[in-house]
């Protein structure tokens, strides 16, 4: 991890990380959200726990090694799991895009 | 090569300088700042993890912080029975780093709570609180956003059932009341225990009730503490 990016055999991988509080952990600010939802008339929301989206863009050697890195990321630092869950997903970044980040982020708006 | 108190300075933390203060001249012992970079706690007799905002709270507040190259030592430190008070910041770190269960949350209100509270001490048979009197009733002040004390029921049990529970948020006259906890912690939870009794876990600040003109020195029960972990560190 952190090496020169075009070390051979490394590949870039993006993941996108999903961290919320577990069920059963108070989320005051979800709370707060679902009130403002009903108030603005969606009285069919029942629900709304508010987390934090992460983008790790990294380099691993394949695809199972990325996921055990990422995975690894989460355990320590990215989600607590005493409060959090985390959901992941990997993409493998295209090889001609690598400068340019904006390129390959998918729906970022650069 | 006297024994001296340390306070740990993160990036971001605000109350090391205050705990310094307080502990030099509030309570009157040789204290100094531990960088956060530092890796040698022999010569400390205490260690305290101040309050602030370490490493900008991003990501969770202690977060970060726990990572320090200091936490290296700090856990040694902690694990030969070295006494360590974590405030408000210190104590997120202290959970964080797992050195005490559970964690703190959002304020129940999602407000930066800063004002006077009560607090019943509910253990004093750790070297932090063995100064002070069973249900002896504290009056400090509190600063945080992150205060409320989670974990979940089969371990607020046990922290319960082996005394581990510190303090808990009160009114002045001792209750344990809605309104006094103010920021929602698990059945009052305002400072916890390891079980050796030498790691505690506070959310309000002793190091600053440490001096009259400044509002009150209930913190110096607990801050002096540390003349006993000198004696025994010289």
């Amino acid at each position: 991890m952190g090496n020169s990016v075009d070390d051979g055999g490394q590949r870039r991988w993006v993941a996108d990380v999903i961290v919320l509080p577990k069920p059963g952990v108070n989320d005051p600010e979800g709370e707060s959200i679902l009130g403002g939802l009903r108030s603005l008339g969606y009285a069919g929301v029942t629900g709304v726990r508010a987390g934090r989206f992460l983008q790790v863009t990294f380099v691993a050697v394949d695809a199972e090694v990325a996921a055990q890195a990422v995975t690894e990321m989460c355990e320590q630092l990215l989600a607590n799991p005493v409060i959090e869950t985390y959901h992941v997903e990997i993409v493998e970044e295209v090889a001609d895009a690598v400068d340019e980040p904006d390129g390959v982020s998918g729906g970022g708006d650069g | 090569m006297s024994a001296e108190i340390g306070v740990v300075s993160f990036p971001g933390s605000n109350g090391d300088e205050d705990a310094l203060h307080a502990l030099r001249v509030g309570v009157g012992v040789p204290a100094r700042l531990v960088d956060y970079r530092e890796t040698d706690l022999s010569r400390l007799a205490a260690v305290v993890l101040p309050g602030g905002f370490s490493h900008g709270d991003h990501l969770r507040p202690g977060a970060i912080a726990r990572f320090a190259p200091v936490m290296t030592p700090l856990r040694d430190f902690a694990a030969r029975g070295g006494p360590v008070l974590g405030i408000c910041n210190g104590f997120q770190i202290l959970t964080e780093a797992h050195l005490l269960p559970g964690a703190l949350l959002r304020n129940r209100t999602l407000r930066f709570h800063c004002h006077w509270t009560y607090l019943r001490v509910e253990q004093t048979a750790t070297v932090w609180t063995a100064g002070c009197a069973p249900e002896q009733i504290m009056h400090l002040p509190v600063a945080h956003g992150d205060g409320a004390y989670y974990a979940d029921v089969a371990t607020l049990n046990r922290l319960e059932s082996t005394g581990r529970v510190v303090a808990r948020y009160c009114d002045g006259a001792g209750r344990l009341t809605m309104a006094a906890n103010a920021n929602g912690s698990a059945r009052s939870i305002a400072g916890l225990a390891n079980d050796a009794g030498n790691v505690v876990g506070l959310m309000p600040h002793p190091e600053r009730a440490a001096d009259a003109m400044l509002g009150g020195t209930d913190g110096l029960v607990l801050l002096n503490a540390v003349f006993a972990m000198l004696a025994v560190a010289v």
